[in-house]
């Protein structure tokens, strides 16, 4: 048995042909109708129980095609894949916030103030952004979407205190919620379930660029942090769902951002930040409210996020932005059926993800995402005649 | 001593429709038509209102209640009456509300009450489940609920997802409860 080191120093997706044992910067000529008929439907479903696209736990859609994460390493034994991650994130003592301050002050100096912008969701981890910024002395442009359901009041008072103070600029959410625009979807290499979200992307990107933004802050992968379990001694996989490839590198900023010049970052993809925030919390257990989080941030952020630990849910802006692109979503089964010849994308599924969508369970709402990125998918090659 | 819980219906009118719960069945229905409520709505029910709508009123948790004064009669009391609210269920929500009327009051307030209704055996394991028994449970135990509290019941529009849960005194006594936030009020229940 043979062993494979892939190593992807690209800021993009690389794929892994298993057959040949070749890494390619692209597989848009192995796009046939041919493997596009003979693609695994169900594997895209698996793949999506995973928070980012890792090839260990990865099931191949494309016979033979394995995507291999932006600047990352893996080694491969047979079937077995496997992280060759140099990233250490043992623990180092007396760790405070006056470091993380440190660090993030110099990573800042890379970049240029008056280019940067941050999301404004009316949450804590972009707060958190938000006022480590300000206390350095920045002024950046705040963007986010306005959700006016009910159960976003919260975060539609935090974003109105930012709005007073800040410049900021906040779109209505009808037009970027889950599902709309999806006939205009870049057409993108392998399927991916962020594709439903791409208009809520391409609205923020459109102001970023109105206003001359060339970096864009978010709070991915903060749950991950400031919530989970950390030991005193972290595990190899705690570390590698917070590589910068699983926080920075991601399908927003390869298929929407780069494509307007912005550069997409989670406020945590720098390992020399994270190392000292999770030093801090190392021996900590859980923290689903991030009350942790909010004592040690205090003086950076609002009152009321230091305070109450409330937090709204996404459910009714996806029900929402399903039965307002419903006619969009008919057209893109109806491609989808016509090249794949599918049954999974007749004319009925989407009658019944309609009838279904209000429930609310995991499992219906999965398999709706799971089928409308698949249709997105196949309907953007089709759209731009990259079906070989 | 028996108090009715009265209900004041606080239906939610969107488009061209309506969405209610009813007080008797506790259903979430939707009506085609736009429903409205012509009776004069409570001083308590739209002071507690007001922080529904602005949850940043309310007066935040500091620390839970003491346990100090939660003897096991109590407890085997207060058991005893979630078995039968667990038992007569949300199915049968107008008997629940009678029973809820029969009152015990065996708490000071709403917060002592919810911390020890939190620590029974079968909220420990479906407390997720049992918002409405909690909260009338709760409503029924509780000395200060019957002047300064509303208990309500409220829905997570457009899904058919209901939740349960009260206000007091500018307060949401419940400190496990973080999911009331996302939920309309669309039914009051209170003590005149």
């Amino acid at each position: 048995m043979t062993m494979n080191l892939v190593c992807n120093p690209h800021k993009s997706v690389c794929y892994f042909e298993t057959a040949s044992g070749i890494l390619r910067r692209d597989v848009w000529d192995l796009l046939t109708l041919k493997n596009l008929r003979a693609a695994n439907f169900t594997a895209h479903t698996k793949n999506m129980s995973n928070f980012v696209v890792r090839p260990d736990r990865y099931s191949e859609v494309l016979s033979g095609i394995t995507p291999i994460p932006p600047r990352s390493r893996w080694s491969r034994t047979g079937k077995q894949w496997s992280t060759y991650s140099e990233i250490n994130y043992q623990p180092l003592w007396n760790k405070t916030i006056e470091d993380a301050l440190r660090v993030s002050r110099r990573i800042l100096r890379l970049v240029d103030s008056k280019a940067i912008a941050i999301e404004l969701s009316g949450g804590l981890d972009t707060s958190i952004i938000i006022g480590l910024l300000e206390s350095f002395g920045m002024r950046p442009l705040l963007v986010g979407t306005k959700n006016d359901n009910y159960e976003f009041r919260t975060e539609r008072h935090i974003q109105g205190l930012y709005e007073k103070s800040m410049d900021s600029v906040l779109l209505c959410n009808q037009a970027s919620l889950p599902f709309s625009r999806l006939d205009d979807c870049p057409s993108h290499q392998l399927p991916s379930s962020t594709s439903i979200f791409y208009s809520h992307a391409a609205a923020i990107a459109g102001v970023c660029l109105q206003k001359q933004k060339r970096v864009l802050f978010n709070g991915m992968g903060f749950d991950g942090f400031l919530c989970d379990n950390i030991p005193n001694m972290f595990s190899s996989r705690i570390a590698d769902l917070w590589s910068p490839w699983a926080l920075d590198d991601n399908w927003f900023n390869e298929y929407v951002y780069s494509r307007y010049g912005i550069s997409y970052k989670s406020g945590a993809a720098s390992r020399y930040l994270l190392r000292i925030i999770v030093s801090m919390r190392a021996g900590k257990s859980e923290d689903l409210q991030k009350r942790w989080a909010r004592k040690v941030f205090e003086r950076y952020l609002p009152s009321e996020l230091v305070r109450y630990t409330y937090k709204g849910d996404n459910c009714g802006p996806f029900i929402e932005g399903f039965l307002g692109s419903e006619e969009t979503i008919r057209k893109i089964f109806k491609e989808a059926y016509r090249i794949t010849k599918s049954p999974i994308f007749a004319e009925s599924v989407v009658e019944s993800f309609a009838a279904n969508v209000h429930k609310n369970d995991d499992v219906t709402d999965k398999l709706i995402l799971s089928r409308v990125s698949l249709a997105t998918w196949i309907y953007g090659l089709a759209r731009d005649e990259k079906i070989k | 001593m028996w108090s009715y819980l009265r209900h004041f219906e606080l239906p939610f009118n969107q488009d061209k429709c309506s969405w209610y719960i009813c007080p008797f069945s506790g259903s979430l229905i939707r009506a085609s038509s736009k429903r409205t409520n012509q009776k004069t709505l409570p001083d308590k029910v739209a002071q507690a209102l007001r922080f529904c709508s602005n949850p940043y009123l309310c007066k935040p948790h500091v620390c839970e209640p003491s346990a100090r004064h939660r003897s096991d009669q109590k407890l085997n009391k207060l058991n005893r009456m979630h078995r039968v609210l667990e038992r007569l269920g949300s199915g049968q929500f107008f008997a629940s509300r009678c029973y809820a009327s029969i009152r015990c009051e065996i708490f000071m307030d709403t917060s002592h009450a919810m911390a020890a209704i939190g620590e029974l055996p079968s909220e420990k394991d479906y407390s997720h489940r049992l918002c409405l028994q909690r909260t009338l449970l709760a409503a029924k135990t509780s000395k200060s609920f019957k002047n300064n509290g509303v208990l309500f019941v409220g829905s997570l529009l457009p899904t058919p997802d209901m939740h349960a849960w009260i206000i007091e005194d500018g307060c949401q006594p419940d400190a496990n409860d973080r999911q009331w936030i996302l939920f309309r009020p669309m039914l009051a229940l209170y003590y005149l």
